[in-house]
């Protein structure tokens, strides 16, 4: 985990394919369930029920599944995420996976061949941490604290992508560089009706149409025309921005600030001057970028 | 090598209908066997359009539920005999049929006829899904409006992602005179949104009512700049890309035919 360095850690579970350990220092303790990769779903079920219904000791605590190496069954995952919730009061805010595993998951969602931007070394890739979440805007719907949402299975029509992956989780202070690693890199245009939420950067080598919608907890970068729905910080950061060489969105985004594109984005007329949009002083400002950060 | 084709929009009123009677006329007058069929069933118009509408005796329901054999369905066109309709029901919905069903039925026509044009309805369910099942390939129709052309750009991703080949694109209802006042989009802001080959424009013109009303779809008419568009837009699907576009000028549609540079087709802007 990112945070094994400033975590205490005592092994009160028992060996076996799951196992409970207790992490994290005073205020903010949390529970690590470890899951066997080579064990089935049904099998770890079992094991869980067995194990909690001797032990009522982590009734209410915030807890966090860590899937080592196994690829990531949204459907199964979300019955052993109610399984905790709904039997025995243990509430999932967050899960480990491999990096392999989050590919996995971005490219049967997507449909398409996912690239992560940076190379992964195996030790990075080892240790990394990743939540997977609901990723709404605070600010635009209000989920209930104690809710624990994950990537919803999609019946909608054919053609619709939808990628749920929240960056890995940062301890204060901790090293902005490991967010290099968090970048989804889109190699198509997203057509209307086509949406992608994604927890970290999103970077996209084509256009996002009118009617299609880019959600990520990072920044996003249009190398195209940005025609649609961008947000980005859609956890609530406002330091966010979003670039696009062609800028014309139909509505922007960027944490919980919300703006509604007027003088920039005219229908008919071609702008192809890139722009960035970023807060300040709690507004939504879009100006030419010139290539610096704003941030 | 026989092919299917539909024809599909997204949006409703944008030329599905018209623009697949008037393609399966100008491929049969160009000496190909071609079957057309009306997918929109509950709301079928395509009878009406070819003037066809009063011989109607079994339909697409018909033949898919069993009751009658496919080529009792057939109706045969009263000015070309390389042309059928395959005709859909009224009285029942899109539900009564389903894309398997779909995929059997176009299987079995394309071994008696060189195209078979599969007339789409509007939205992207039932109806959509059971259209697109058993084509090789389909066509978009858009107008140079905002809405019509979202539509379509949702339609080409579920096209995508059902992995029928690229789709082309129609331009319809186009109007150079609004396109020269800056009142209507251009044919390269479609293109460089869409982003998929142009096969066809078609000028906007009340011929295509008139027409439609006679039941006698304008590619029948010689004189017809409508008719030339969609002859020109056969061609182009049989192997014939580089067949130039009618030039519509300042002047008006009719100051002649000339190449309208910068379009060509299967070339994106």
């Amino acid at each position: 985990m990112a945070s094994a360095a400033t975590s205490l850690s005592a092994n009160v579970g028992k060996t076996g394919p799951v196992t409970f350990t207790m992490q994290g220092d005073e205020g903010s303790k949390e529970l690590l369930i470890t899951l066997d990769p080579k064990v089935t779903f049904n099998t770890l079920k079992s094991t869980i029920i067995e194990m909690l219904t001797e032990s009522n000791e982590w009734e209410g605590q915030a807890a966090r599944l860590d899937l080592d190496s196994r690829l990531i069954d949204v459907f199964e995952l979300k019955l052993m995420i109610h399984l905790l919730s709904d039997s025995f009061m243990i509430r999932v805010e967050a899960i480990n996976c491999s990096h392999g595993a989050l590919t996995a998951l971005a490219e049967s969602e997507l449909k398409l061949k996912v690239y992560p931007r940076a190379p992964i070394e195996a030790t990075k890739a080892k240790n990394e941490t990743v939540e997977v979440k609901e990723l709404i805007a605070p600010s635009l719907i209000e989920v209930p604290k104690d809710t624990v949402l994950v990537a919803e299975e999609s019946d909608e029509p054919i053609g619709s992508v939808d990628v749920l992956v929240e960056s890995p989780s940062l301890p204060n202070g901790a090293d902005q560089e490991n967010q290099t690693d968090n970048v989804l890199t889109l190699k198509k245009s997203l057509r209307s009706g086509q949406k992608v939420r994604f927890g970290g950067d999103v970077i996209v080598y084509g256009d996002i149409n009118a009617g299609a919608e880019i959600l990520a907890g990072g920044n996003i970068i249009i190398l195209g025309s940005l025609r649609g729905l961008a947000h980005a910080g859609a956890r609530g950061d406002d330091g966010a921005t979003v670039v696009a060489f062609d800028f014309r969105p139909t509505q922007l985004r960027i944490g919980r600030k919300f703006a509604e594109p007027t003088e920039w984005s005219p229908r008919f007329e071609k702008s192809y001057s890139p722009s960035i949009a970023s807060v300040h002083g709690g507004e939504v400002i879009v100006e030419p970028y010139s290539g610096q950060s704003h941030r | 090598m026989s092919e299917c084709i539909v024809i599909t929009s997204g949006k409703g009123g944008v030329g599905k209908t018209t623009t697949s009677a008037n393609l399966a006329v100008a491929l049969s007058k160009a000496g190909n066997k071609v079957a057309v069929v009306d997918a929109d069933i509950g709301l079928r118009n395509l009878d009406v359009i070819l003037g066809l509408e009063n011989r109607i005796v079994y339909d697409l329901v018909h033949v898919i539920e069993g009751e009658c054999r496919l080529k009792q369905a057939l109706i045969k066109d009263k000015r070309n005999k390389n042309l059928f309709l395959l005709p859909a029901a009224q009285t029942r919905d899109k539900n009564s049929v389903n894309p398997e069903q779909m995929r059997e039925l176009v299987s079995e026509l394309k071994e008696d006829f060189d195209y078979v044009i599969v007339d789409c309805p509007a939205g992207i369910e039932q109806g959509f899904r059971n259209s697109i099942a058993g084509a090789d390939r389909a066509i978009i129709v858009t107008t140079p409006e905002v809405s019509a052309i979202r539509d379509a750009d949702r339609i080409i991703g579920l096209v995508e992602a059902a992995e029928l080949p690229e789709p082309q694109l129609i331009i319809n209802r186009f109007r150079q005179k609004m396109v020269d006042r800056g009142d209507m989009m251009n044919t390269e802001d479609i293109m460089e949104i869409l982003a998929i080959p142009l096969v066809g424009i078609v000028p906007d013109h009340e011929e295509v009512i008139i027409s439609a009303n006679r039941g006698v779809p304008a590619a029948y008419d010689d004189e017809s700049v409508v008719g030339e568009s969609y002859r020109r837009l056969a061609r182009r699907l049989c192997g014939e890309p580089e067949v130039p576009y009618i030039a519509l000028t300042n002047g008006g549609f009719w100051s002649g035919f000339k190449r309208l540079f910068g379009i060509t087709a299967g070339g994106t802007a």
